[in-house]
């Protein structure tokens, strides 16, 4: 394009988002529906950004802001703007529904900070400069941060504050380290910074890259701030932080690994490690979310396994890239980036049922819903697309990037030492995949089906408004699903343009005569409509009655509770669970007895709680040199100004 | 014979052998363990004719008829008649689940596996693949021996790492000289016999033959 | 043309020979245990009676109950489109190994909402039994089946395989066929519920997993479901044959091929029957809990097939 319709695109992107979060700030009463719907019209230019990448190439803009730290400059190419547009169609749901959700914050400030978010992701996405990527970075982790803050969930707010920053450092350390070794001032002209740097000096900032995003996707130990967040989060910071800013740490987290540093032949004793990292985080979140009782905290866990697939099948490229042909990396890797993307959808609209679910019955423990299918049809049919996506069943999108995975997990034999790590990561998607399957029926079943679990009824019917959204994610799922090997050949060709991994169309023909979703949705859905439009055509009576309930009516409680759904692979994994069962008093009467069953969190009591003692320990050495006397604070001055002189004479 | 259908013949004795070893490993009967271990050295002996007949070496032909009267005759037999006497041996209790020590197992296939890779590329016997099968025999016994309690089922555990021994020596170098495998032979009859004593006198001295009331000898 | 014709008639007759083969299976079950047993046209019997009568649905159930058995009729037809079963090349462009897993797991999920539906007790426990199958049988199948695409050069692609098998000769004895194949039977047990794992012919006992989630099922629905369960067990039995054993299946569409193939077919799924009713009459259903030993067993079955693979 020219760089005058360039500055106009990006103008016209960014400015009403900018001028959203000023309007959010003002104190009236229509401030959230005018940020909000300033930044409605942000998300939707933001969408527009790959068919207009499409039409007229690289959109590239420096703003005219002067700096001491070198120009402020953005680049859009094919697989920014790709994800750009995705994560704008999210965005743009997520915000419409926010408008009309009684759970949602009512204030314009959170329109605001939506606002200021929308912003950085877009910048930090198609950042071209060092600052500014780092700059937009440490702005998605502080407007999630504010955005979740509310009542009295400080500790989970502040957990994901200071595990975020961690996490935040480490990224500037690596790509500090990168810059030390690159040329140009733009991110878009390193390349292949690895075989300037050297093995070790690479391999160490690929494993800040992988633990600094790691932290915000939940890679294992960082993961504890993650379920609890989810549930005391609003809704809508959840999708937006499940969705929006995982998309941004796995592109920025790719376009690092694969373009900026590049990989060479001899770090598979690494991508092996981070293989067994991810592989254990995808076990980990799925057997998590079986057990859960909030539909939140399971998506919580369940947004982690999906982002450990999406790691695995990174480091699987590292590993490919020791021997194996690039048709193979760009394959596994358009898997990875294919994942997280059909994530960001079918995760938005799972996090947007469960929030109207909520708005609709008062109730947050999946335990009281139940039977909402026949009270609202239609909305249980959106969530059923969410449900199946993420139960990677044909035909939708979920299955697609599944699909891909395990292919290329199939393929890729003959490369060093990958005969026996590739079967056990066939195990890994296999039984993560089908545990989240399961949790995703849990999930469904107990909130959609069966008979309402608590006497409390419904109080509103889910409205027009909360649905239209939902509905234009349940057909991107549907149609992401159908067209999966065009958008893989356009992943492929991104894949190609931004990293040096040479474009081997090879393998991308041979998925073109594997994997046929159409047709697979078509013989479906022919053979599905043909049967039951036959059985209209001979209709039988049919009668409703009770459930058989073997002569005792049944009541709200006599069904399968969620707890006891999940029991038998509680039994079966009790080893990995570590699970007691509690014997306690009843509150409300004196001979009863109630059972309980409490689940281990081994991250917590055996890393966290001891960092945190040896933390407060060294804070007491630390405390005992504050007297309070000046004098002494003056003496700490000479010995640190002695030591600084000396230090500069002789080094 | 041809070439193709022995080394498929191979093939499959060596992979029908470790999965006896991996079924040893799932059953609690001790009869049961008696009778894989002598399905094992039953597969070992035809092994032996196999590899026999098609490098024509005649010693192993003598080898395989002892491993058949000595393995899959004698020693199960003689260690059947002790468990009847000793009557308290007929459920075999493991220290570990049965997942568990199957999952295990299977790593000890694949730790086999990396640690032999390199060694099977020196070798150009047409049994060499069984190198890392033989290792993972080996190690599987030797796991049982640490999974299991009664003395005769660590004695099993023993027989079968000897059978790895074996099917090792074989891939690597078709069997050593005939003197030094009727020792072994020897030994092998001689370690039954000893355990067999041992578990008898076990169980007069404790009224059972599980080895971990051994533990109370320190004290 | 020619190829969408063969294609069509080779998922009817599967269709129309599930429940001949069931038949078979309950009869041949019977005969061991020296009962007289049900003619082999029973089930036909029973799914045209279903079909006649009327339904009654549990006021609870939702829009979706009454859809579930279409899908799962509508997945397991689309299977039978895609799996070779007479001749080798029928569904190239779409029939695929790993999608043929996933449209497994769409039935089991289909099913599981079902028994759901109703909020009866029975549903639940089946639905919950179920899932905790799925989940240990997922890694073998999946292994199994790469142990299988493996040995064949790497295509995952169902009607490259039995060419493929053929052209290896005398490949027999491969232990990592033989590995697989016995893991691959394992999983059809657990998936088809059958003895070690549940037992089909009892109704309204604790310990039934797959009827379990049928119970309140009724008429036109539960005949779908009865049928599908059936064309189920018939899929899995002619992917042992065709993919794991191909030997006899046409590979070209001449009619002599095509004989020999509809032939050694039916005899291969045959076997398998008997095979199956031979483990019923034998062995009794496990404890729930001892099921995971055999499905560990599975699994590492098929992952030394993955090893041996590599090995040998």
């Amino acid at each position: 394009m020219f760089p005058v319709y360039d500055g106009l695109y990006l103008s016209l992107m960014l400015v009403p988002a900018v001028f959203g979060v000023v309007v959010g700030a003002v104190p009236s009463k229509h401030a959230k529906a005018a940020s909000a719907s300033l930044c409605g019209w942000s998300a939707l230019m933001g969408a527009l950004a790959y068919p207009l990448f499409l039409y007229g190439g690289t959109v590239s803009y420096t703003f005219p802001v002067p700096s001491a730290w070198g120009p402020y400059s953005v680049l859009m190419d094919d697989l920014s703007s790709m994800i750009v547009s995705i994560s704008s169609v999210v965005f743009l749901a997520v915000l419409s529904h926010m408008m009309r959700s009684a759970s949602a914050p009512r204030n314009g400030k959170y329109a605001s900070l939506a606002c200021t978010l929308f912003i950085a992701c877009v910048l930090a996405m198609c950042a071209d400069t060092v600052m500014l990527l780092l700059m937009a970075w440490e702005t998605v982790t502080l407007a999630t941060f504010l955005m979740s803050l509310r009542g009295k969930n400080g500790t989970a707010a502040w957990k994901f504050f200071v595990i975020a920053h961690v996490g935040g450092l480490m990224v500037i350390c690596s790509f500090l380290a990168m810059a030390s070794y690159a040329d140009g001032q733009t991110l878009s002209s390193w390349s292949d910074l690895s075989t300037v740097m050297g093995v070790p000096a690479s391999c160490g900032v690929i494993v800040l890259l992988f633990v600094g995003f790691g932290t915000k996707l939940g890679l294992i130990p960082f993961h504890v701030w993650m379920p609890d967040l989810y549930s005391s989060a609003p809704t809508h910071t959840s999708a937006l932080m499940s969705t929006v800013s995982s998309n941004v740490a796995v592109l920025v987290l790719f376009k690092s690994v694969f373009g900026y540093v590049g990989v060479s032949d001899e770090m598979y004793v690494l991508a092996v490690i981070l293989m067994a990292a991810s592989s254990f985080t995808a076990i980990w979140g799925a057997l998590e979310s079986l057990v859960q009782t909030e539909p939140k905290r399971i998506l919580a866990y369940s947004s982690m396994e999906n982002m450990a697939l999406v790691l695995l099948c990174f480091s699987l490229g590292m590993l490919f890239s020791d021997g194996g042909s690039p048709g193979l990396i760009t394959m596994v890797l358009v898997a990875g980036l294919f994942h997280a993307l059909n994530h960001s959808v079918f995760k938005s609209l799972m996090m947007l049922t469960v929030g109207s679910a909520e708005d609709c019955t008062g109730e947050t423990a999946m335990e009281r819903m139940g039977g909402l299918a026949k009270l609202m049809p239609a909305f249980s049919i959106v969530s059923l697309v969410a449900v199946l996506s993420m139960a990677a069943v044909p035909p939708f999108n979920g299955f697609a990037s599944e699909w891909l995975m395990v292919q290329s997990l199939m393929g890729g034999e003959g490369i060093h030492m990958t005969e026996i790590i590739l079967p056990l990561g066939v195990a890994v998607v296999g039984i993560s995949g089908m545990m989240a399957a399961v949790s995703y029926a849990r999930l469904y079943g107990f909130m959609f089906l069966g008979r309402p679990r608590s006497e409390r009824r419904v109080s509103k019917m889910i409205g027009a408004s909360s649905l239209a959204p939902m509905v234009l994610l349940a057909l991107l799922c549907f149609a992401m699903g159908i067209f999966a090997t065009d958008i893989m050949g356009r992943l492929a060709g991104g894949i190609g343009a931004s990293t040096t991994i040479p474009s081997d169309d090879s393998y991308m023909a041979h998925l073109a005569g594997t994997l046929n979703v159409p047709m697979l949705a078509g013989i479906l859905l022919v053979s599905v409509f043909a049967v039951s439009g036959l059985s209209r055509v001979f209709r039988k009576k049919s009668t409703r009655s009770p459930t058989w309930d073997c002569g005792t009516p049944l009541t709200e409680e006599m069904q399968y509770s969620s707890v006891g759904f999940s029991q038998p692979l509680v039994r079966v994994f009790h080893p990995l669970y570590g699970d007691v069962m509690e014997l306690s008093d009843d509150e409300s009467s004196k001979d009863c007895k109630r059972y309980s069953i409490r689940f281990a969190e081994p991250f917590a009591e055996r890393l966290y709680v001891p960092l945190s003692n040896l933390v407060m320990k060294g804070a007491k050495y630390v405390g005992r040199t504050q007297n309070g006397n000046i004098q002494s604070y003056f003496g700490y001055i000479l010995i640190v100004l002695v030591t600084l002189l000396v230090a500069v004479r002789f080094i | 014979m041809d070439v193709v259908i022995s080394g498929n013949l191979i093939d499959l004795c060596v992979v029908a052998m470790l999965l006896l070893s991996m079924l040893a490993m799932t059953t609690t009967r001790i009869a049961q363990l008696l009778n894989a271990f002598a399905v094992q050295s039953l597969f070992l002996a035809f092994l032996a004719f196999v590899v026999a007949d098609s490098t024509g070496r005649s010693e192993l032909y003598v080898l395989g008829a002892i491993t058949l009267a000595v393995k899959v005759a004698g020693i199960p037999w003689a260690m059947k008649n002790t468990a009847v006497r000793l009557h308290a041996g007929r459920e075999v209790d493991s220290t570990m689940g049965i997942p568990g020590s199957l999952l295990i197992s299977a790593a000890l296939i694949i730790v086999a596996y990396l640690v032999t890779e390199p060694l099977m590329a020196t070798v150009d016997t047409i049994t060499r693949n069984c190198l890392a099968m033989s290792m993972s025999v080996i190690l599987i016994g030797l796991f049982m021996m640490v999974t299991r309690r009664k003395a005769m089922t660590e004695a099993v555990g023993l027989l079968m790492m000897e059978n790895g021994l074996f099917l090792g020596i074989m891939s690597i170098s078709y069997g050593m000289p005939l003197v030094v495998e009727i020792g072994i032979f020897f030994d092998v009859l001689m370690v039954a016999v000893i355990i067999g004593i041992f578990a008898l006198r076990i169980s007069r001295a404790f009224d059972t033959i599980d080895t971990s009331v051994l533990r109370r000898l320190k004290e | 043309m020619t190829c969408v014709i063969l294609s069509l008639s080779q998922a009817a007759l599967m269709i129309a020979l599930s429940p001949l083969f069931a038949g078979i299976l309950r009869k041949t079950k019977a005969r061991m245990q020296h009962r007289v047993g049900s003619s082999v046209f029973q089930p036909y019997r029973d799914v045209a009676k279903l079909f006649r009568k009327s339904e009654t649905v549990s006021k609870d159930a939702s829009w979706l109950f009454r859809f579930i058995p279409y899908v799962c009729f509508g997945s397991m037809v689309l299977l039978s489109l895609m799996t070779p079963f007479v001749l080798a090349d029928v569904a190239a462009p779409y029939g695929d190994l790993i999608s043929m897993v996933y449209i497994f797991t769409l039935y089991r999920f289909m099913m599981v909402l079902g028994g759901l539906e109703g909020g009866s007790v029975f549903g639940g426990m089946g639905s919950s039994r179920e899932m905790m199958m799925s989940v240990l049988i997922e890694p073998s199948l999946l292994l199994s089946l790469m142990a299988l695409s493996g040995l064949t050069g790497g295509s995952t692609v169902m009607s490259d395989i039995p060419p493929a098998l053929i052209g290896m000769g005398v490949i027999v004895l491969a232990p990592a066929l033989v590995l697989a194949a016995s893991s691959f039977f394992i999983t059809l047990l657990a998936e088809n519920a059958r003895v070690p794992f549940d037992n089909p012919s009892t109704h309204l006992e604790l310990t039934m997993v797959h009827e379990g989630m049928l119970i309140e099922y009724s008429g036109r629905g539960l005949g779908l479901m009865e049928l599908s369960s059936m064309m189920r067990i018939m899929i899995f039995a002619s992917m042992i044959g065709a993919l794991f054993f191909p030997w006899g299946i046409a590979l070209t569409s001449s009619p002599a091929d095509l004989a020999v193939g509809v032939a050694s077919m039916l005899l291969k799924v045959l076997m398998i029957m008997l095979a199956i009713a031979a483990i019923e009459s034998y062995l009794a259903k496990y404890r729930l809990f001892r099921l995971p030993n055999l499905l560990t067993a599975s699994f590492a079955l098929s992952l030394l097939a993955m090893i041996s693979l590599y090995i040998l």
